[in-house]
Parts: C-alpha cells; sequence; structure tokens
C-alpha cells in the first residue's frame, strides 16, 4: 500500500517536524550546559591558596583589640514595653512553700540584728569623717552625692589633676579657700602632704582650676550660699 | 531636787543678765567670726583619683659653649626620653623661660608653668659637657649632676646621660647606646645590619651576595649569629658584631636557621632539619656540636628564644593545627602551648625583665599581622601595634621596656612595650628578622 501526500501536508509535516527538532536542540543544550557547569573543576593555577587550618569551620574569634575610648555604659532595659498593644506577661504562679517539718524552730531574728547609726554607739561618741554628709563640724558629703555646682568643681578639679605614673606618691593633701557668690576662687590655705611630688601636683591642679573658673566664673546657686560662708575644703586623694 | 534661791532682787537681775550675755556670745558670735578665720573650715570635699601620666619633662637645647654639640644633645636626649616609656617630652616651642639668662640653673615657676615636672639643663665645652637634672617639686636645687669628658661624640654622652635619668626615676638601666640588628632585604639579596637603637650609625654586618637572615646577638653584644646561603645551604654562622669574617658555626644538613643565644651565651638554640623535619635544637656555642635535641614531634618546630633566667624555651609549633607559641623546659620536656589568640601566632620573643613571665610574638588579625605580649602568668594580652600596618618580629629593649619589630615595606619601629603611645621609626626600608642588642656598657 502506497501512501501519498499533497503540497500542503507536506508542508504541515515539515513545519511540525522543525517544531520537535528546535525543541529537542534547544532542551538538550539546556540540560548538557547546567550539567557541564556542576561538573566543571578549576584548573590547579585558578585555584587560592589557603591554609589547612583556616579550612576548618570554626567560630571566628576577635583579637584582643587597643582601648582606644571609654567603653559605652551599660544600658538597662527598661521596664515599660514600647509596644502599647503587647499584654502583659502572665503572672507566674507563686511558689509553694514546703510544708514546715514539725522540728524546725522558729528563729529569733534579734540575734542577728545588724547595729544600725540610729542605734547607741559603743564607747565614746561616733567619730564623723571627712566627707560625710551630716553637718558635723568637719563636712559634708562625698560631692559626688551632692549638689551638681560641686560635682561640677570636682570634675574640674579632677581633669586638670596629673600626677607622673612613675611617681610614687603617699598620703592626701587638704586644701581650703573661699567661693565669692558669683563663683570665684580666692587665695586659701594649703595643708602640705609632706610628699612634694603629690603637693606640687595639687597646686598645679587648684591654680589651672583657680584660673578657669575666675575667667569664666560660675555663680554659686542660692541654695548653696550657705556653704560658702566659711572656707570650702577639698581632700587631694590621689588613690581612687 | 536642785533650785536656784536669789537672795535678792539685785542678784537676780545680775545673775539673768550674765546668762543673757553668755548665750547672745554663743549665738551670735561664730557667724561674725566666720568668713574671717572660722574654727572649722566648713564644708569639705574629697577629690579621689589622680590621672596617672606620663612624666612630663623638658629638654632645652642649650644656649652657651658648643652649639654644635648642643643641638645634637638636645636631639638625641629628646628622642631617647620620648620612647623610654615613661617620659613625654614637652615641646620647646612653649617655653617660657629665659634659657641663656638661666643657663644651667632654673626658675621653677617658669617650669611649672609649661607643665613641666622635671628639666633637664646642660652646657657643652670643648673639653666637657655637663648635666643637671631638676625636679620642679623640689625647688632649684638638682638632683642627678654629671659631668662628662668629651672623649666619645656627643651623642654617646647624651645616651649615658639618659640612661642615668632613666635609672634615677625607674631603679632601672636604660637601653639607650644599644643597637639593633636587622635583614635588610634587597631585590635579589638580603644583608645582615646593625645600627644604633635610635637609627644612626647603620653599617653592614654581613658581606656576600647571597641571602643572609635572622641575626642574633650574643648576650656580651660582640657577635652575631645568622644563617647565611652563601654555601647554598642555610648554615649557622657568627660573626663579630662590628662586621668581619663569619664564621661556620652549625652547618648539619638542611636548614639551620633561627638561632638564639642563651642568657650566659654558651649555648644557641636553633632549628635544625637534618633529619627531615625541622626540630629544635641546643648546641654548644663555642663549636657548634649538638648538646641535646628539644622536640621531637612530626610537626614544624621553629624559631626557639629562651626565657631570661635560661630555664625555659619558647618556640613555634603546627602540632595542635595552626602555628602556635610553645613552651618547654630548657632541659628538655614536654611543651605547653601558651598562645590561644587567632590561628596564627610566629616569632616569639621573651621580655627579659627579672621576675617578669611575658612573650612577645607575631599574630595575624585579619589580613594583617600584629605584635601582642602576653604575660604568662596572668595571662593579659597588652596588643603593641594595630591598624598600622602589618608588623612582625618582635625584639625586647634590654630592660623590657620597649620593643623593636619590622613593618613590611616600611622599616624598623619601636613601641612602648605596655602597648601606650604611637610607635616610631628608626630606619627605612625593607626589613625583617630584628633582634636588639644588649644594654650598652655604662
Amino acid at each position: 500500500m502506497s501512501m501519498s501526500y499533497n503540497n500542503g501536508q507536506m508542508h504541515g509535516l515539515a513545519l511540525v517536524g522543525t517544531f520537535v527538532l528546535s525543541g529537542a536542540l534547544f532542551g538538550g543544550t539546556l540540560y548538557l550546559t547546567e550539567a557541564a557547569e556542576a561538573a566543571h573543576q578549576p584548573e590547579l593555577r585558578e585555584m587560592i591558596t589557603i591554609e589547612a587550618s583556616l579550612a576548618r569551620k570554626s567560630e571566628k574569634k576577635k583579637q584582643p583589640q587597643k582601648e582606644l575610648k571609654a567603653p559605652e555604659p551599660v544600658v538597662k532595659p527598661e521596664g515599660v514595653s514600647h509596644e502599647e498593644l503587647k499584654p502583659p506577661p502572665p503572672k507566674k504562679p507563686e511558689d509553694k512553700k514546703p510544708p514546715r517539718k514539725p522540728d524546725d524552730k522558729p528563729v529569733d531574728i534579734h540575734k542577728f540584728k545588724h547595729a544600725s547609726d540610729d542605734d547607741p554607739q559603743p564607747g565614746a561618741a561616733p567619730v564623723t569623717d571627712i566627707g560625710q554628709f551630716d553637718g558635723s563640724q568637719e563636712g559634708f558629703a562625698p560631692i559626688n552625692a551632692g549638689h551638681p555646682y560641686w560635682q561640677h568643681l570636682v570634675a574640674d578639679f579632677r581633669k586638670v589633676w596629673e600626677i607622673p605614673q612613675i611617681s610614687k606618691v603617699t598620703g592626701a593633701v587638704k586644701t581650703c579657700f573661699h567661693i565669692q557668690p558669683d563663683g570665684k576662687i580666692l587665695e586659701g590655705k594649703f595643708h602640705p602632704s609632706g610628699d612634694e611630688i603629690l603637693d606640687d601636683s595639687v597646686q598645679r591642679a587648684l591654680r589651672a582650676t583657680q584660673k578657669a573658673r575666675n575667667d569664666h566664673p560660675q555663680p554659686v546657686p542660692p541654695e548653696e550660699l550657705i556653704h560658702i560662708r566659711a572656707m570650702v575644703c577639698f581632700r587631694f586623694d590621689p588613690n581612687q | 531636787m536642785f533650785s536656784i534661791r536669789p537672795k535678792s532682787v539685785t542678784s537676780a537681775i545680775t545673775l539673768l543678765a550674765t546668762w543673757v550675755a553668755v548665750l547672745t556670745a554663743a549665738a551670735f558670735g561664730p557667724v561674725r567670726t566666720a568668713r574671717a578665720d572660722p574654727p572649722s573650715d566648713g564644708v569639705v570635699i574629697d577629690v579621689k583619683g589622680a590621672n596617672r601620666t606620663l612624666y612630663p619633662i623638658a629638654v632645652p637645647a642649650s644656649q652657651e659653649g658648643d652649639a654644635t654639640a648642643a643641638r645634637e644633645v638636645a636631639q638625641v636626649a629628646s628622642f631617647d626620653l620620648s620612647v623610654a616609656g615613661v617620659f613625654k617630652v614637652l615641646d620647646p616651642a612653649g617655653f617660657l623661660a629665659d634659657l641663656k639668662a638661666e643657663g644651667l640653673i632654673i626658675d621653677p615657676q617658669k617650669w611649672k608653668d609649661v607643665g613641666a615636672f622635671g628639666v633637664i639643663k646642660y652646657r657643652a665645652t670643648a673639653s666637657e659637657i655637663e648635666f643637671r637634672l631638676y625636679e620642679i617639686s623640689k625647688g632649684t636645687t638638682s638632683v642627678l649632676s654629671k659631668v662628662y669628658p668629651r672623649k666619645g661624640d656627643a651623642r654617646t654622652i647624651a645616651h649615658r646621660f639618659c640612661n642615668e635619668v632613666v635609672k634615677y626615676y625607674t631603679g632601672e638601666p636604660g637601653f639607650f647606646g644599644s643597637k639593633i640588628a636587622f635583614t635588610a632585604k634587597g631585590p635579589t639579596t638580603s644583608a645582615i645590619y646593625a645600627m644604633d637603637f635610635d637609627g644612626a650609625n647603620a653599617y653592614k654586618v654581613s658581606n656576600n651576595s647571597s641571602q643572609n637572615i635572622l641575626p642574633a646577638w650574643a648576650p656580651n653584644g660582640g657577635q652575631i649569629a645568622y644563617t647565611s646561603f652563601m654555601r647554598n645551604n642555610p648554615d649557622l654562622y657568627v660573626a663579630p658584631a662590628g662586621g668581619g669574617r663569619p664564621n661556620k658555626l652549625s652547618g648539619q644538613r638542611g636548614m639551620n636557621t633561627g638561632a638564639s643565644w642563651s642568657p650566659d651565651g654558651k649555648q644557641i638554640a636553633l632549628t635544625l632539619s637534618k633529619d627531615g623535619n625541622p626540630e629544635i635544637y641546643v648546641i654548644n656555642a663555642a663549636d657548634g656540636s649538638i648538646v641535646r635535641r628539644i622536640t621531637n614531634d612530626r610537626a614544624i618546630d621553629t624559631s626557639p628564644t629562651w626565657s631570661p633566667d635560661g630555664s625555659q624555651l619558647a618556640f613555634v609549633s603546627d602540632r595542635n593545627g595552626g602555628p602556635q607559641i610553645f613552651v618547654v623546659p630548657a632541659s628538655g620536656g614536654t611543651p605547653r602551648q601558651v598562645s590561644f589568640n587567632g590561628s596564627y601566632n610566629t616569632t616569639p620573643t621573651w621580655m627579659p625583665r627579672a621576675g617578669k613571665h611575658v612573650i612577645a610574638y607575631t599574630t595575624r588579625d585579619g589580613n594583617t599581622y600584629d605584635i601582642v605580649a602576653l604575660d604568662l602568668d596572668t595571662k593579659a594580652m597588652t596588643r603593641i601595634t594595630q591598624n598600622e600596618g602589618s608588623n612582625e618580629e618582635p625584639s625586647f629593649s634590654p630592660n623590657g621596656r620597649a620593643i623593636a619589630f619590622a613593618r613590611a615595606g616600611q622599616g624598623v619601629f619601636i613601641a612602648n612595650a605596655d602597648g601606650t603611645g604611637k610607635a616610631v621609626k628608626v630606619w627605612s626600608g625593607s626589613a625583617t628578622g630584628v633582634d636588639w642588642g644588649p644594654a650598652p656598657a655604662p
């Protein structure tokens, strides 16, 4: 049996054949390219030489760094959430205390009471150290617990008070001077410690602070004027 | 019951007036006198913790005598004290004192005003140089005074006085006048050089057209050991420190490298690979004979360095992976790893200070190399260099207060061993293998 096609049928078959062949060629090329890429290995000269130690999968450890600036202040977590719609955390059930054993006797806590400052002190009357904020004759609180005016003055002293590291200094220096209501510092009394370098360093700090404060006076706040009726004294202790 | 019974009205009035007077005086007396001279000083405020700084010292150039020598002394002394690790040399531009009028004495207030705690004065003549050290807190009396006859050059004399100054303040000898040896790299060869620690008077120690590397000063300062390829094999040679014909000390097959003299100068620790693998050995410094083998491991062991008391050796080994610093008894034993930072630590050197157990070494941090110092007792690590190029092969000054090292492509630098301050370049060029020599003779 013989089959015969007319001209139109022949053109149709040729068109279909062309599509099939093109598709097969395109698909084959795509497949071979991907396979070839995956199978490709770089030649030795293209490879980067690394040490075997680096090839280990390990956590990157940072080398110790020089301290170039003051450490960042620790930010404490706030007690209130920034998310307004966030529901409060569920309340934890209170821990149940174990039942008391019959042989547990109640403890007499008075035996363990620590004496407080309000309790009567044994022996002589209490002696207040310099720097206590109790209105005693010798003075008031360490200034970091006091009025910002005094805090700033102490900060000014500390900024300019320098002692060479190789100089071994001992003791402390006390110096007193008048402060005018407008903030200017007048000459005062200097109680040497006997350590020449320490005394010298404090005198330098005093002089520098006095100059700075007298050039740019910072008036004493009205509520602190009571303290400048007498001389204001500073005790310089080189140790923290 | 106690009671007062006045005998008459007059007596009662008199008593009342007396009490009123006493109470009035008690109440108003202190207020009236408070400003003038109070019985107590009132407020007392604590100021705690002074800033501890380098010692500010002034070295003004002398205005009298030999002007050339005077300039040189000021220059040398200023540099010496600035790298001593304890001083801050003040800028002469700010000096207020009339130097010509002052001469060898000082006006303390003028120096206090510029922040000086100490002042060095001197006068150079044709026959001698006279030095004085003043401490401002002690007034116009000098605390140190020396007169040197001008036998040597002015810079040598300046070094000597600066050593005295360091000793006065720290109790330790200074390192001024000591020398540094290093390898200067050329395009095809490398040579051993030595120079004053401040970079002056550099000279060539090796004299051949081959590769010469890893110099090591003998403890007496008279010899330098180094490895040379002059006869193809990397053999160990010892040459006079001033330069001259070297003698082959160790010519074992393979490497004879990384020499380190024992503190008594009788032995040398080095790396030998005569059996194929690089191992640490100790040889006799007189004839090169092997005294003992220190390591025996399949890993590569190199770069030995003696502890100051001669009881231990530090070296580099990759037995636990990357190269790390290990310490082993000098008599032999089991090495223990001491460096754990990063994955690459090499070229250890031991701080030569009595009572201190500190090793400085090269560490890789990212793409660069830096110098760190590790205290073996406290495990505290001090970073000597950071963000200043690639730094390698440290070597301590004789008193342990400074460190010399090579910065890739830039030269030889010295820095404070406590990590403070900036490193100072003392030699420009391509250098490696830095080794700081012993302290100068007093």
